[in-house]
């Protein structure tokens, strides 16, 4: 209660500077609608440029069966020639091999059809080591 | 329903394609034994199973023959036997492109 000054801590001479408490959000870059725009153009854009690719890819595909489908009967008879060269071979093996067999006729077919039936891969590739089996059977499907 | 054909009425196709190997496939695919059922079924249908056993035998056979093959694997299983028997008494030695050596032909 004494009238002495006391030294205290106050401010200093001539008050503090002024205190932003406001809000200082920059208003900087495109806006809301701008943005919705910008990337609602683009989509549309990617979509048109998707289409077109898609339209040369298939004109290049066109092309490509266009090579391939007259060479197919030229394939197809090389395969039919070589199914039966090994159908041949394998009946003069069984004749070979049944040689003293009783009663075994070479090359009886089993079915009451004189149809002709594509052969199994069994048929092809009995009398061959395994692998080549192996082999056609995956290349069959490729 | 035989009587009630709803789908025939309607031009639907609900099940009909998977009834028999032989029906209607998209694209026209055939099935591997598609003749051999085609000829049973023309056989055996509207007599009785009691007929169609008897004189349908031998379509039933071939196109049991072709799914199953039994008689094609027996046939080779005999080959195969009679082939090894031979091999392991040395009268027969199979021709070079048969085993690995050689090339493979054709």
């Amino acid at each position: 209660m004494t009238a002495a000054k006391v030294k205290q801590d106050m401010p200093p001479a001539g008050d503090y500077g002024p205190i932003d408490y406001k809000r200082n959000l920059l208003r900087r870059g495109l806006s809301g609608y701008s943005m919705l725009a910008l990337g609602i153009g683009t989509l549309l854009y990617r979509y048109w440029k998707i289409i077109k690719c898609n339209r040369e890819h298939r004109r290049l595909q066109i092309e490509d069966f266009e090579a391939r489908i007259p060479l197919m009967p030229l394939f197809q008879a090389e395969t039919d020639r070589r199914i039966l060269h090994m159908l041949r071979e394998n009946l003069e093996e069984e004749a070979i091999i049944m040689k003293d067999v009783p009663g075994w006729k070479v090359g009886k077919s089993v079915y009451n059809t004189t149809r002709w039936l594509p052969p199994l891969l069994v048929e092809l590739y009995g009398l061959r080591p395994l692998e080549e089996r192996v082999f056609a059977n995956i290349m069959r499907y490729t | 329903m035989p009587f009630l054909d709803v789908q025939k009425r309607f031009g639907i196709n609900l099940d009909r394609w998977w009834t028999i190997q032989s029906a209607e496939q998209p694209y026209k695919f055939p099935a591997r034994c598609h003749a051999f059922e085609k000829e049973w079924i023309e056989c055996a249908h509207g007599i009785s199973t009691i007929r169609a056993e008897k004189e349908c035998k031998i379509e039933y056979d071939d196109f049991v023959e072709c799914i199953l093959r039994k008689k094609t694997m027996k046939r080779m299983d005999t080959i195969w036997r009679q082939r090894e028997k031979l091999m392991k008494e040395g009268k027969y030695t199979p021709p070079p492109h048969h085993m690995v050596k050689g090339e493979p032909r054709p």
